[in-house]
């Protein structure tokens, strides 16, 4: 694969992490929407569990990493990829 | 799609594709399991690290979901 596709997917997985992170944290920490601010808990909860999303999706990465089976031939791109993820 | 030989520069050109394809795979497994098992694992938001409750939470979530994928492909495969 050339840098270019690589670049591509890497923008593609963040933008997708940072979806799936406001998403899930929304979901836990805010639970309603009747002030126009969060409350001091709201922020430490969505402080908190950007933090735990993170640590959670890292725990996942080296699993499934670790499982997944061998790419089609090219070996050499999987730490590349990897070091730019963080 | 008859059966006929594909040239080399084809062949190339699948196996480009299908690298790209595994790597997006990859990517996307582990965004929907990281989201299942945070949905279903974490609770706490009292502090800041995975207490161990979680962190046991979270592999046996993975360790599951693993299992169930080869169960699953099997089936599949023999469908």
């Amino acid at each position: 694969m050339d840098d270019v596709s690589i670049k591509l997917i890497e923008m593609k997985m963040i933008a997708a992490m940072f979806q799936s992170l406001s998403d899930a944290c929304s979901a836990k920490c805010i639970s309603k929407y009747t002030e126009g601010s969060l409350t001091t808990g709201e922020e430490a909860c969505v402080e908190r569990c950007s933090q735990k999303w993170m640590d959670t999706f890292k725990k996942v990465q080296t699993k499934v990493a670790g499982s997944a089976g061998q790419p089609v031939e090219a070996q050499p791109q999987q730490p590349e990829q990897k070091k730019g993820w963080f | 799609m008859s059966g006929q030989k594909l040239s080399a520069k084809d062949e190339q050109r699948i196996v480009n594709k299908l690298n790209k394809l595994q790597v997006e795979q990859t990517m996307e497994t582990t965004l929907d399991l990281t989201n299942k098992c945070f949905q279903a694992c974490i609770t706490n938001f009292r502090i800041r690290k995975l207490d161990d409750d979680e962190e046991l939470c979270v592999y046996k979530c993975i360790s599951l979901n693993y299992k169930f994928q080869i169960i699953i492909l099997h089936k599949f495969a023999f469908l």
